[in-house]
């Protein structure tokens, strides 16, 4: 009869320290998306408004200045918005899965929620990229 | 007092192929995406170094000696401030990407719980830094209503 080792993934023996990780993750996660979701409340509030005086002050302030400059505003502010909006849902739906799947002892439940999670990161990793990308345009200027 | 069952039961997550695979793809990409982004602040700090033009990006725009100095100031504590976040966050996601994948690799379960606990805490500086956000945006609109009351 092969031994167990006592610290295996697959072992059967009751581990509260998995769970107490698992559940701060889920925590720290879904307090972000509250805190995201009411700030992006705050900014569609804000918007509606005084929207219109907002983007004309923005496009005032830019350096370039052509015809069609606020049209541009009003799709940059949709497109950051609905990037904003998919990422927290990701966190949001990865924080459940995950809580939820501790809770009820579900594996499926758990891999759903690191699935979110994997989703969250490809996110961070094109925005990272994008964001490295103008950090060398800017270097080699 | 009565609790409920889950809070009293100790956990029985025996973690199946189908779950391992999914923590590992995440770390994976939580990998890369700890060192993107280190890349990037390492890249904009030498850029900052480097190019005067990104330091003293008001000169052109005709403002005094005092305020492009406060202005420089400032930019300097962003940068700081911008410097040993990225440094935190990148400890953080790189170590959940390395104790998870060594983890499931070696099927030890003391990895995987130090990587988790790793990117517990990455969310919690984010969280951190979401709140300070937050309490900066309600006084900014609060001064602003009482300056707009005055």
């Amino acid at each position: 009869m092969t031994e167990q080792d006592p610290h295996s993934i697959f072992e059967t023996d009751p581990d509260p320290e998995l769970d107490r990780q698992l559940l701060a993750l889920s925590r720290w996660t879904r307090l972000i998306t509250v805190i995201g979701f009411g700030m992006g409340a705050f900014v569609v509030a804000m918007m509606l408004v005084s929207g219109a005086v907002i983007l004309k002050s923005l496009e005032s302030i830019l350096p370039v200045k052509a015809e069609g400059t606020y049209g541009a505003l009003i799709v940059v502010f949709f497109i950051f918005f609905f990037i904003t909006a998919t990422v927290l849902y990701f966190l949001y739906k990865a924080a459940s899965n995950i809580k939820a799947g501790v809770l009820q002892k579900n594996t499926t439940l758990l891999a759903e929620g690191f699935s979110n999670f994997h989703r969250f990161f490809i996110a961070m990793a094109i925005l990272s990229g994008i964001s490295l990308l103008a950090n060398i345009s800017t270097l080699f200027q | 007092m009565n609790q409920p069952e889950h809070d009293k039961s100790p956990s029985f997550i025996p973690l199946d192929i189908y779950t391992k695979s999914k923590i590992s793809s995440t770390a994976k990409v939580a990998g890369t995406v700890a060192i993107l982004s280190i890349s990037g602040t390492i890249i904009s700090l030498i850029a900052y170094i480097t190019k005067p033009s990104v330091r003293t990006g008001l000169a052109k725009e005709g403002f005094d000696d005092a305020t492009l100095q406060m202005a420089a100031q400032g930019s300097v504590l962003y940068i700081a401030f911008s410097v040993i976040v990225s440094a935190v966050l990148f400890y953080m996601l790189y170590s959940f990407s390395k104790s998870a994948q060594k983890g499931l690799a070696a099927d030890d379960r003391r990895s995987l719980n130090k990587g988790l606990f790793h990117l517990a805490t990455y969310f919690k500086v984010i969280a951190i830094i979401f709140l300070c956000a937050l309490a900066f945006m309600f006084l900014s609109v609060l001064m602003m209503m009482l300056g707009a009351a005055t």
